[in-house]
């Protein structure tokens, strides 16, 4: 061929191989490796790629025809080849051998046109000599190269084919380059694309801490205009916008962060943490994730992060769990500003930096509990509160939320708030000493009802600025402490008056008589607003004395009705006829006139003298028997009866007892041998025992109650009561006298 | 079992009496026994059963 010089030929292998470095992209290697070849080997040519499933796919043409290149370069890039054609590059792809047409003929071209059309277009190019090279790479075909001359008076020859060959191996290079460069770039794009669409925040650094790549919503997350604003930043200036906390509210810093970890190779476990942006005090709850990636040769090629929004569920969460521990705290006692200061305490540092509960005192709104996490600060705010006491006329603060029933929230309180507030120039001072940031008062209310109080959360040192979901969570919490204060003041009216109940079923005291000495105990059981079922009486009665101890069955209001009827039906038989049998069937009468079954269960005795000695006659009816302490022993004494109200005619029988000087009886129910211990009830042995040597009326009830003391187990279930009686050696001489005499008493527990 | 099982017992005692049945109480616990000696029924009013034959309408001899 007369196609140029040698020095040319190798100038346009060492351009094509240039063209191979796979810097260009597909279509742009195409074109220059086709402005190679033509005119400089070519007048005609064109270049195709063959896709995986044997597709050709034209990539580009050139003509050297000054005055139809366009149209024919055109035409030819729609061209698409014969695929059986017997020449030309279907034919030299399938064979993988190149093909040399010296002398193209009409013929040739009829066999290589799939039209007539084509055909014009092919005897246009005006061909003497053709070439058709399959291009091959990396052991495979990746497209074919289509040459001819003729406008040029060039022809091909065996030489040119070979050259050809050649040429085209650095053109299968350069071309399977761009398409591998082409792949990996849109795969960079398509991934590029994916993170920079990720609804989670995605860094990724070098492991020297360059943050290379961010997102759109790591810029978002981190409160930056843009993601190129975030690449800009170095790691620790993207810190400093930030107070970043743990779960616990320990402040943590840039190298506690799971990305900082693993660029040290360090584990970098997950880490969630609370994020205060500085410049608004905006909170957010954040889980960190990083993830190493390594070179093929082990080294540190980058830190991937990705950051997690988990502000609405972590805020949904705490709100819960404040809300269920404060809610715990709360009904565990009715000690209401105890729980109001423990529940206060469940709030920092999780809720705000200062918690606060006023409750109303008439004219005054007193604080009754504070909680921040450094005392040393409760303590300054609390000794500013015991000289500056709040009032409710106070035109602001607690006390315009208790007035008006209305929550406040301010978010943000500068100097205009503070303004506003008419707040005393020490206020001012300490309001700015505690660098106040945000706070909320909600009142302490029920339903409908006017607020008795005021709950107040207040953000400082941590800069968190307060919002809306703040608000309704502080106004549950201050629902929640107001039903915990009502409910206590109910409780304790209900005690108060349990307790006013209990006493009138019990003497005032015991009265003096002559002769004897006498001790009591009663233990109540359960709720302290709950009347129990025993009760005891003494009083006098024609001849002696009426010592009594019952026992109702149940407990509360019902119980305390059929006590009072017990106890003063009793009384007044018991007084009126001077017999104790006599005075329980009058009682056993009266409770089987009741609608519902009544039951009592009753130990009496009448306490006589004669001739100078003591006589006891003591009725049992569906009770436990009564002990006979004498000289280091004791005995139960009693004859069993039924209970009064169960039976018409319960037979019940006087056992009577000739008691010497230092003799005791005692009286009890239930509730004493009825004690629960670790492992079994208190019982009849263990009483005697107790009892036996007893040295008096005094000593026998503080030897019950101590014992009592020591074995009980848990919380017991029943009342207990106990009465002693103790025939003294000689009788007072002042035996009559109200209020003197012998009687002792051990104060009830 | 206390006072108020004592009460249930009596009240379905008299329950069954009124009905013209009788009712019968199966020997428990000593510790029971002893709740039921110190409540006192009166002999006209048996309650415990002697033995299963007794349940079962026999003499329970």
């Amino acid at each position: 061929m007369s196609a140029g010089p040698e020095g040319d030929r190798f100038a346009l292998l060492a351009a094509a191989g240039e063209v191979a470095d796979g810097t260009l992209l597909l279509a742009n290697t195409a074109a220059r490796l086709l402005g190679l070849v033509v005119p400089g080997f070519a007048d005609v040519a064109t270049l195709d790629s063959i896709s995986p499933d044997g597709e050709l796919h034209r990539l580009g043409s050139r003509v050297d025809a000054p005055r139809r290149r366009e149209e024919l370069e055109a035409a030819l890039l729609r061209r698409r080849p014969l695929p059986d054609a017997p020449v030309g590059l279907p034919r030299a792809i399938v064979s993988t051998e190149s093909q040399l047409l010296v002398s193209v003929t009409d013929a040739d071209l009829h066999a290589i046109a799939s039209s007539d059309e084509d055909f014009e277009l092919l005897r246009a190019l005006e061909l003497r000599s053709a070439l058709f090279i399959p291009l091959r790479a990396r052991g495979r075909t990746v497209g074919a190269l289509a040459l001819g001359v003729g406008t040029s008076g060039r022809s091909y020859d065996q030489d040119d084919l070979r050259f050809a060959e050649v040429l085209a191996g650095r053109i299968a290079l350069a071309l399977d380059n761009a398409t591998l460069s082409q792949t990996v770039t849109g795969l960079e794009r398509r991934l590029e694309a994916t993170l920079t669409n990720l609804a989670e925040a995605v860094l990724v650094r070098e492991p020297s801490g360059q943050i290379v790549f961010a997102n759109s919503a790591a810029a978002g997350l981190l409160n930056l205009q843009s993601a190129q604003n975030v690449v800009d930043a170095t790691p620790q200036q993207l810190m400093d916008l930030y107070d970043v906390f743990d779960e616990d509210g320990r402040r943590l810093d840039l190298a506690d962060l799971p990305s900082s970890r693993a660029g040290q190779g360090e584990e970098a476990a997950p880490l969630l943490v609370r994020n205060i942006i500085r410049s608004t005090g905006e909170e957010r709850w954040l889980l960190h994730k990083a993830t190493p990636v390594f070179d093929p040769d082990g080294s540190l090629s980058l830190i991937v992060s990705v950051i997690e929004d988990l502000t609405e569920v972590k805020r949904a969460e705490l709100a819960q769990r404040v809300l269920a521990e404060a809610g715990q705290e709360l009904s565990s006692s009715l000690d209401y500003e105890r729980t109001l200061q423990r529940a206060a305490e469940l709030t920092v540092p999780r809720l705000a930096d200062w918690c606060a509960v006023s409750m109303r005192q008439g004219d005054l709104l007193p604080q009754v509990a504070l909680a921040h996490v450094d005392i040393g600060k409760v303590a300054r705010v609390r000794d500013f509160e015991a000289r500056h006491p709040a009032h409710l006329s106070d035109p602001t603060g607690a006390a315009e939320v208790v007035r008006s029933g209305e929550p406040l929230l301010i978010p943000e309180i500068n100097g205009e708030v503070l303004a506003g507030a008419a707040l005393t120039g020490e206020e001012l001072a300490l309001a700015r000493e505690l660098k106040l940031r945000s706070v909320i008062v909600v009142p302490l209310a029920i339903a409908d009802q006017p607020p008795i109080g005021a709950l107040s959360l207040a953000t400082a040192e941590s800069g968190r600025r307060l919002g809306e979901a703040d608000l309704a969570l502080a106004s549950e919490l201050g629902r929640r402490a107001a039903i915990a204060v009502e409910n206590a003041r109910l409780y304790g009216e209900l005690s108060d008056i349990a307790t006013t109940l209990q006493r009138s079923l019990l003497p005032p005291d015991l009265p003096a008589m002559p002769g004897f000495r006498m001790a009591s105990l009663y233990r109540a059981a359960g709720e302290q607003n709950e009347v129990g079922g025993d009760f005891y009486d003494v009083f006098e009665v024609p001849g002696g004395w009426m010592v009594v101890v019952g026992d109702v069955a149940g407990r509360g209001a019902e119980a305390a009705a059929l006590t009072s009827l017990s106890r003063y039906t009793f009384r007044t038989a018991g007084k009126l006829l001077g017999d104790p049998i006599a005075a329980l069937e009058q009682l056993n009468t009266a409770l089987r006139e009741s609608p519902a079954l009544s039951l009592v269960s009753v130990c009496c005795m009448r306490l006589r003298t004669a001739d100078g000695d003591a006589y006891a006659d003591l009725v049992l009816a569906g009770h436990p028997p009564a002990y006979h302490v004498r000289r280091g022993s004791s005995r139960p004494v009693g004859v069993f009866a039924p209970f009064l109200g169960a039976y018409e005619h319960g037979g019940w029988e006087a056992t009577t007892i000739k008691l010497e000087p230092g003799d005791q009886l005692i009286l009890y129910t239930d509730g004493v041998i009825d004690t629960v211990g670790v492992e079994e009830r208190f019982g009849e042995e263990r009483l005697a025992r107790t009892l036996s040597d007893a040295t008096g009326a005094a000593d026998a009830v503080r030897r019950i109650e101590r014992a009592l003391v020591e074995f009980a187990h848990g919380s017991q279930v029943d009342d207990t009561a106990v009465i002693a009686v103790e025939r003294t050696f000689r009788a007072p001489v002042e035996a009559h006298a109200p209020g003197l005499g012998d009687a002792a008493r051990v104060a009830p527990n | 079992m206390d006072t108020s099982g004592l009460r249930l017992v009596i009240s379905q005692q008299q329950r069954a009496k009124a009905y013209g049945h009788r009712f019968v109480v199966v020997p428990g616990s000593d510790k029971v026994r002893r709740l039921f000696q110190i409540a006192g029924f009166p002999e006209e009013h048996v309650l415990f059963a002697g033995a299963p034959t007794e349940l079962a309408g026999g003499d329970g001899a």
